[in-house]
């Protein structure tokens, strides 16, 4: 076994806020049900674990660059991470092969993380409302108190002219204002891409009218 | 200079809506499994237009619903192809490998997305092909209909579309010409519309204005 200061290295590792950490026998959690993944020990352990942090951040800058634009939140994604770390970890300790595994599980299991991240919050009835710093791409600029009541107003217009489209054109239009693009679209609803295309027409078409019949005209300055 | 938004504006003037985040549901949000099952397409059409308009509009069911359309989307691409590496200690080139498929079809999807919402979002009336006849409302029977708009310069190909209210394409049929006799069934009667796609030698298409088209 691998030693360090003259004192083995045990054959464990524990979670500590976003990473692994290689731990000593006498650090191992005293509450055993603190979460810790048995592991290699010494160089081979780091090898692996090196390797599980490559791909983490590699399927991370995949992921944040899918929910861009679209709402992602940066510490919900951490969160599932790191719950994905650990299962890569278990799977490895099960014996099994990458080739077993295959590049697709890992969506399936960061999926399956999601799922359990959002079931343990609504279990939980979180209350706590998330500032906009958390979210990935939608920085704006600084508005003045005023600026931002003013915002804020013209976007619940916007929100009830959009109320009033048929569900079909409603929806769409909603997805395409959220970020999500013509094919997401179609894969969630199940449309083809004319169709897709179509009804994201006739429903921007739609919205325009009902905010020029409700008097609202966009801000232009210059 | 027209009084409507376009999609830019659109979009920058209903971004506060979309800034308010919280973690609270109320009594009708989704489950996370019903929000899960309409990301990935499941179930009844009716039932995910259901779920979807409520998650888009509430705060705390957006952002589940981006959650797991991130983590989610793009399974597609990796499930067609396995890392190469066969043993758990060759973690690092298997990382690789994984990676570079990753990376690669996640690259191709987001060259693809940028396509299809710059379509959406450039493609405005002006720019497309100007419509001549069916004018806008005019009523036809429905048979052979004729439909003519004005030819543009460097386009390789147009495609006529009429589309009913539901979205769904009645025809779509593609020519280098400006006219075209496009049969409209019975069973389009009712209010549908027609445009003119243009497909442009840089690869780039061109939409015309969508034009009433009421069948009887």
């Amino acid at each position: 076994m691998a030693q360090r200061d003259g004192r083995p290295l045990s054959r464990a590792m524990t979670t500590t806020g976003s990473h692994l950490r290689l731990v000593r026998g006498d650090e191992l959690p005293a509450d055993q049900g603190q979460p810790y993944v048995r592991g290699m020990a010494g160089a081979g352990l780091d090898h692996v674990s090196s390797a599980i942090e490559g791909v983490i951040a590699r399927f991370r800058t995949l992921v944040r660059s899918v929910g861009a634009r679209r709402g992602l939140v940066e510490a919900d994604l951490d969160e599932v991470l790191q719950d994905v770390r650990i299962r890569l970890w278990q799977a490895g300790e099960g014996g099994k092969t990458l080739e077993e595994l295959g590049s697709s599980y890992l969506y399936h299991v960061a999926t399956s993380a999601a799922l359990d991240l959002l079931r343990r919050r609504r279990a939980r009835r979180a209350a706590d409302s998330e500032d906009i710093d958390e979210r990935t791409e939608l920085k704006t600029e600084k508005l003045s108190p005023h600026d931002a009541v003013e915002a804020r107003e013209l976007a619940a217009q916007i929100d009830a002219a959009i109320d009033t489209l048929s569900i079909d054109r409603r929806v769409a239009v909603r997805f395409h204002l959220a970020g999500y693009d013509r094919e997401d679209i179609s894969r969630m609803l199940g449309w083809t891409e004319a169709r897709t295309r179509n009804l994201l027409y006739r429903g921007l078409d739609d919205l325009r009218r009902r905010l020029t019949d409700m008097g609202i005209s966009p801000r232009r300055t210059g | 200079m027209s009084s409507a938004f376009d999609d830019k504006e659109l979009r920058a003037a209903y971004e506060p809506a979309l800034r308010e985040s919280t973690t609270t549901h109320g009594p009708d949000c989704p489950t996370e499994s019903e929000l899960f099952a309409a990301v990935r397409g499941e179930g009844i059409e009716a039932e995910r237009l259901r779920v979807l308009d409520h998650a888009l509009k509430c705060p705390a069911c957006r952002r589940e619903l981006a959650l797991l359309h991130a983590v989610s989307t793009g399974e597609t691409v990796a499930a067609s192809r396995n890392i190469r590496e066969r043993s758990w200690k060759n973690w690092v080139p298997a990382a690789l490998a994984a990676s570079l498929v990753l990376v690669a079809g996640l690259a191709g999807l987001a060259r693809l997305r940028v396509r299809t919402s710059d379509e959406v979002t450039r493609a405005g009336a002006a720019a497309g092909p100007a419509l001549v006849t069916p004018a806008n409302g005019a009523a036809v029977r429905s048979g052979l209909v004729s439909f003519t708009w004005r030819s543009m310069p460097a386009v390789i190909q147009y495609t006529l579309e009429v589309d009913a209210a539901d979205g769904t394409v009645l025809v779509s049929s593609p020519t280098r010409d400006t006219t075209l006799r496009a049969p409209i069934a019975a069973t389009a009667v009712g209010e549908n519309r027609w445009l003119v796609r243009a497909k442009l030698q840089d690869g780039s298409e061109r939409r015309s204005a969508a034009w009433v088209l009421k069948v009887r």
